[in-house]
Formats: structure tokens, C-alpha cells, sequence
């Protein structure tokens, strides 16, 4: 396992893509909390408290509280995924065309191993990030919210486990399309019409009819958004999901081994040339 | 000798044409073998069977007396078709990725670049590198676990003249150290110039196996000339007895008579004042060979 990481690690920290896209990630995960509390603070300084056009005060959106602050910020992060997914197709499809990967098997490595070395790279890349979003949590947590008391701080903490399960849910469809079609602009192109257009519309279609959410949880990008539910209309006093919900990890979870047992069987039963 | 590789039944098909049909071959430990065969006659196909990237239809195959494995894979040093590498990556950088795979030390990365003549270039990355350059450090790949055998396809491909020098000179080089090697190539005189044995290939078949020694030897040829062709050609006939001669341009040729003395004849022909200006043997080149069995095969 500690082999498979090296190999995959030689071969990202030389990956131009990796480090560009890496890069914007990382200050898209670190601006966007400051930016709000920017938005904030800007609110503030011109006057809208209390402002007859809009009733509404910053205190009114304690974003950043603990309790709050994990399902606010794991649900932010959710909008920068695909950049992470761009990573995972770009680095796969590679593989496909540079053949390399016809070069790792006949030099000995077996096709099972190169399935695993991908996956773990995604586990890998999501505990990271998983990782940083506890830092910067605790960071800002620290400097807005009114309690520091331990169990108020980790109440909730398990959105940042929802926040990792959704990342290895979305980077190994990416892994399963990449190896799929090998092609990384025609795997981003579907990526985004999938998920942003005719994904949204199927669930319309359906929900509308059977008035029911239900089957709508089974969508596999909404299997994957689900993870970690919207948690806005709450501070407009409306009741939302504000816990992890056991039936959405399953899902995503099956979703999960789906995707890996898919790129196993393509990769195995494939003749790879 | 032990045998390195045997193939049982080999068989591949890829829709409606057959690329590998029911092929049986044996290689031994420390033998040079030409896989021959033109374009699309099923040699990559088999090589890649037998790399473990292209699965057979059935039939099965051994390395080193053992299953086809991942493990027996690492043994075994190979390129298929064109070099290929991490382009961004250094060749040390794609040299570790290799070594990884194989378990084998980052010490030994510098000792291939050296031997192919690429240490000065190691820390670029492999897109800038010209043709030679990759085909060399394809080698040095292959090298890098110090492989029982080594499986070359076309390794000469697209090079140039001094290129397929460098490449050749490696081979040699390799073959001499007691590798066995296998070469798939369609440059026949390539493979006659390095090796010991060879089978070729017509779509998917296998349509001869031989041994480039003998095979090449029986059919030897002699050339002789001199000043006045006509009474040189009475002189052969009259000392070697009944034999077709062919009078080329300016030389005449007859096939070689078992254990001929090539000095008396020599002798013989001076004592007759007649003086030879050329005089040499001609093997049957391979390429002769091959376009006779596949004619045959037609």
C-alpha cells in the first residue's frame, strides 16, 4: 500500500495540471470563508442593521458558530468539488493517453494494483481535504463562535465524516468515467451537464409526478449532494435536515463500491492498449 | 537449457480477424529469437498477451516455467511498439515510477542512464528528448531490474541510420552478457545480424521456425570472378564436376558442394594460370528466407 502511494506520488508532484488546479482549490477553500465574513462585515459597515429594506441583522446568520459551522462549511466546500474532480479525470485519462498504464502492467504491476493506487490516491486527496476543512473550522470557530466548550465544538463534527464520503463519492464516479471513456475533456464536459442540467431536470421530472423525495435520494449526484443537506433556509426559520442522515451515507456508500467494483471489472476485463 | 517461455495454443481474435491462431512456441534461456512477420501479422498482439495487457481468447502461456503472474512480469524487461513514458516527468523521475513497480533500488537508475548514454540529459523532462533518446531510455527501463529476458518490438523503429547503430550495438551488447531476448521486428536484417533463432508470423500464424545459423548455411553461395569469366567457368566445372553455375555481370555464382575445400580450389585454378579477382561466400540473407516462406504460405 505504502508502494502504491509512493508510485502514485512520483507521478502527481511532477503533474503540471495537479499543481495548477491544486493550487486554485486551495485558495478557493481558504477564500471563501473570508469572503463571507467579509460579506459580512460589509453588511455591517454600510448600515443594514436594522435598515427598513432590509430587516435583517448579521447576527441573524451565525454561520460560524460551533454546531453550525460544520454543515455551513462542509456545504460551502461542496461547490469547489469539481475542481478536485478535474484532478482525478485529468490524471487518469492521462494514464490512458500516454499508455502508461500498459507500462505499469507489463512492468509488473497488476491490474488490481493500478485500480487500488487510483483509489487510494482519492482517499488520500479527500483526507486531506477533509483534514483542512477541521483546521479552518476550528480556526474560525474559534474566533467567532461564542462557546468553545468541547462537546458544543464536536457537535455536529460528523458533517465533516459526510464531507469526506461525499469527496470519495464524487472522485471515484470521476475515476469510473475516466476509466470508462479516457477522454478528460469529454468525462469534464459530462461532469458538468450531468450534474448541473440534466440531472437537476430529471429530479424535477420525477418529483413532480410521485411527490415524493425519495427515489430523487438515488440520483447519484444527488446521492452525493445529499450527503451534506442544505442548511440556509434555516436561519429563515424554516426547518431543514440539520444532521447526517444514516439512509444518504448508505446510499453513498453503495454508490461508492459501485463505482470501484465498475472500474474494476473495465479495467480487467478490457484489453488495455 | 531450460526453457524461459512456452506457449500453448495462443489465441486472440478481434472481431472478424484473427490476430494470434493457435500458437505454440518455445524460447530457451540465453537464445536471441526474431519474432518475424509484416505489419498486422500478430506479433505485438502476442507480446502484449504475453505482457499481460491483452487478454488470449485461450490457450496459455508459461514464464520461466511458471503461470503468468504480475511477479513474473517484474522479471521481465519489456517495451511495446514506441517508448512510452510520463511525457513532464525526468527520466529519473520515470525511472523511480518503474522501480517502484519492479521493487528495485533508485541506485541501480543511475547505472542504465549511464550505459545508455543519457546521464547528461537525466533531470529533462522525457517530452524534449528525440527519438534515440527514448528508444535508449526505453532500454535503460527495461534494464533497470537487471531482467532475466528482454522483450524488444521494433526497437529500431524510425530511427536513423546511427540511431539503429546505437540500438544495435545494445542489443549485442546484452546478448553477449547471456540474456535471452526476444525481438519482434519486420527489419530483417536486423534481427539476421543479431539472432540465433527465429519464427515468422503471417497473419496470426505461425508459419516457420528455424535457426538463422543452419537455416542461412545451407543455402551458401559462391562468388568468384576473374579476368576471363568463360575459361574460369570451364576450370570450376572441370575440377569440381557437374554443377550449375549463373553467370551474373562480372562475377559467377554456384551453389556450395559439401565440404568444399575453398583453398584447393584456389589452388587448383592458379596452377591453371588462372588468377581470381574476387572470391567470397554468400549466405542466404533472412530476408530471402522470409519472402520465400511467405510466398510458400500464400
Amino acid at each position: 500500500m505504502i508502494k502504491l502511494l509512493n508510485i502514485e506520488w512520483i507521478k502527481i508532484r511532477n503533474s503540471k495540471s495537479f499543481k495548477v488546479l491544486g493550487l486554485i482549490w486551495l485558495i478557493a477553500f481558504i477564500a471563501i470563508p473570508v469572503g463571507f465574513n467579509s460579506l459580512i462585515e460589509w453588511f455591517e459597515s454600510i448600515g443594514l442593521e436594522g435598515s427598513e429594506l432590509l430587516p435583517i441583522k448579521p447576527t441573524d446568520f451565525p454561520v460560524f458558530d460551533f454546531l453550525d459551522i460544520w454543515q455551513n462549511l462542509a456545504y460551502i466546500y461542496k461547490f469547489i468539488t469539481i475542481l478536485l474532480c478535474f484532478v482525478i479525470i485529468v490524471n487518469v485519462s492521462n494514464e490512458f493517453n500516454y499508455k502508461t498504464i500498459r507500462q505499469n502492467i507489463i512492468d509488473g504491476m497488476s491490474k488490481k494494483e493500478f485500480v487500488f493506487s487510483k483509489f487510494l490516491f482519492i482517499i488520500v486527496s479527500s483526507l486531506i481535504a477533509s483534514i483542512l476543512l477541521t483546521l479552518l473550522g476550528m480556526i474560525i470557530g474559534a474566533a467567532f463562535s461564542p462557546t468553545s466548550e468541547i462537546t458544543v465544538v464536536f457537535q455536529n463534527f460528523n458533517f465533516v465524516f459526510a464531507y469526506f464520503l461525499h469527496l470519495v463519492l464524487h472522485l471515484s464516479y470521476c475515476l469510473f468515467f475516466a476509466v470508462l471513456l479516457k477522454r478528460s475533456g469529454i468525462v469534464i464536459a459530462l461532469l458538468i451537464v450531468y450534474s448541473y442540467i440534466l440531472e437537476p431536470t430529471l429530479i424535477q421530472i420525477v418529483s413532480i409526478p410521485l411527490k415524493s423525495m425519495w427515489l430523487t435520494k438515488f440520483f447519484p449526484m444527488n446521492a452525493s449532494w445529499n450527503l451534506i443537506p442544505r442548511p440556509i433556509e434555516k436561519y429563515f426559520l424554516f426547518e431543514v435536515q440539520d444532521f447526517v442522515g444514516w439512509q444518504d451515507v448508505s446510499i453513498g456508500l453503495l454508490y461508492i463500491v459501485l463505482s470501484l467494483g465498475g472500474t474494476y471489472l473495465l479495467i480487467t476485463k478490457r484489453d488495455i492498449k | 537449457m531450460t526453457q524461459i517461455l512456452e506457449i500453448k495454443g495462443l489465441n486472440k481474435r478481434y472481431g472478424s480477424i484473427q490476430a494470434v491462431n493457435n500458437l505454440n512456441l518455445t524460447v530457451k534461456k540465453g537464445s536471441v529469437f526474431g519474432l518475424l512477420g509484416p505489419n498486422g501479422s500478430g506479433k505485438t498482439t502476442t507480446l502484449a498477451m504475453l505482457l499481460g495487457v491483452v487478454k488470449p481468447q485461450s490457450g496459455s502461456f508459461t514464464w520461466f516455467g511458471e503461470p503468468a503472474s504480475a511477479d513474473a512480469r517484474k522479471k521481465i524487461g519489456a517495451i511495446l511498439e514506441q517508448p512510452v513514458f510520463y511525457p513532464q516527468m525526468s527520466a529519473v523521475e520515470n525511472l523511480k515510477v518503474v522501480c517502484k513497480i519492479k521493487g528495485v533500488d533508485f541506485s541501480e537508475i543511475d547505472r542504465v542512464l549511464k550505459w545508455v548514454n543519457l546521464n547528461d540529459r537525466k533531470q529533462h523532462a522525457f517530452k524534449g528528448y528525440s527519438l534515440g533518446m527514448k528508444q535508449r531510455l526505453s532500454i535503460a527501463s527495461a534494464m533497470l531490474c537487471n531482467p532475466e529476458i528482454l522483450i524488444l518490438d521494433e526497437p529500431t523503429n524510425g530511427l536513423d541510420p546511427q540511431g539503429i547503430n546505437e540500438i544495435r550495438e545494445i542489443i549485442v551488447n546484452i546478448a553477449n552478457s547471456g540474456k535471452t531476448i526476444i525481438i519482434a521486428s519486420h527489419l530483417l536484417d536486423e534481427v539476421q545480424k543479431v539472432c540465433s533463432e527465429f519464427a515468422i508470423l503471417s497473419k496470426g500464424n505461425l508459419i516457420y521456425h528455424g535457426n538463422v545459423e543452419t537455416d542461412l548455411n545451407d543455402d551458401a553461395y559462391i562468388e568468384v570472378s576473374s579476368d576471363n569469366l568463360d575459361e574460369l567457368e570451364f576450370a570450376i566445372k572441370a575440377h569440381l564436376g557437374g554443377l550449375t553455375i549463373v553467370k551474373e555481370d562480372h562475377t559467377l555464382a554456384f551453389k556450395s558442394p559439401d565440404a568444399l575445400d575453398l583453398a584447393l580450389l584456389n589452388k587448383t585454378l592458379s596452377e591453371k594460370d588462372i588468377w581470381l579477382t574476387h572470391l567470397s561466400i554468400r549466405k542466404k540473407s533472412l530476408e530471402k528466407r522470409f519472402l520465400e516462406v511467405l510466398k510458400q504460405n500464400d
